[in-house]
């Protein structure tokens, strides 16, 4: 995984609305440098939406429609052109197994609920800098 | 059992919601949306959450940063527990039901059933809030 050097193009990936607004308000608050926060619904349209346009982070919630989260993950870490997106995510998930296996594809994770600050410490954690 | 439900309930509307559990109230709300999450996994079923309205359209005003006095649109009430429920579900289930890897079905508008003995009522300065689980 590679930092970013410049603003970062940031995607919100949840099934529900209110959730999207409410990790895209999180992640704005949180004093990264930020360029854009773009949402999808599903992983396909995650995956339409990082093929179309360049994203620095992906912010991904696990259960919905269509496609999940960690098929999402899957794909985007096959892709040679994708395979360095920094990705979060964040879901109510509690297998330490499955958890384990985001991990081994370079995810952060952080627990729903959660506070801002949880959320923008893991970011802050995979850029590799301090808050 | 219900002790738990009432433990997540009250972790997740205060955390999550930004509401302000008081502690366990006598009953289900009479009215109010009411979704349903389906899980697979280590075990089948699915958890029921109920709302008050006045519950329902503080967690809306509050995740939504809607206006005191604007209207709270019936479907944003009902998207704002969806979530809630998603989020109380997935908390719940390793507790009941054991560690293992649950998928959870995207929250559908249900309603209280009308016999439940696993159930938790929570009372919130803002309304009244309710969960149970049932297996299949």
């Amino acid at each position: 995984m590679t930092a970013p050097s410049g603003p970062l193009e940031v995607l919100v990936v949840d099934d529900n609305r209110i959730m999207r607004d409410m990790v895209a308000r999180s992640v704005g608050m949180s004093g990264l440098p930020i360029a854009q926060i773009r949402q999808a619904g599903d992983g396909q349209q995650a995956l339409d939406a990082v093929r179309a346009a360049w994203t620095d982070l992906v912010l991904l919630d696990l259960n919905m429609p269509v496609m999940d989260g960690e098929t999402f993950l899957r794909a985007l870490r096959a892709d040679t052109a994708l395979r360095d997106t920094l990705v979060v995510v964040v879901s109510t998930e509690s297998s330490g197994a499955r958890i384990e296996r985001l991990r081994g594809m370079q995810a952060g994770f952080v627990h729903k609920p959660f506070t801002p600050e949880a959320l923008c410490a893991e970011v802050h954690r995979l850029l590799g800098d301090t808050p | 059992m219900n002790d738990a439900i009432l433990t997540v309930l009250a972790q997740v509307s205060e955390q999550m919601g930004f509401l302000t559990p008081t502690g366990p109230a006598d009953q289900a709300p009479t009215f109010g949306p009411v979704v349903q999450v389906a899980f697979h996994g280590p075990a089948e079923g699915v958890v029921v959450v109920a709302a008050s309205q006045a519950l329902a359209e503080a967690l809306a005003r509050n995740l939504l940063t809607i206006d005191a006095d604007a209207a709270v649109p019936a479907e944003d009430c009902t998207d704002a527990l969806r979530e809630l429920a998603n989020i109380a579900a997935g908390n719940l289930l390793p507790i009941l039901h054991g560690d293992g890897e649950y998928r959870l079905d995207p929250p559908e508008i249900s309603s209280w059933p009308s016999l439940t003995t696993d159930a938790a009522h929570l009372e919130c300065v803002e309304g009244t809030l309710s969960a149970c689980c049932a297996l299949r």
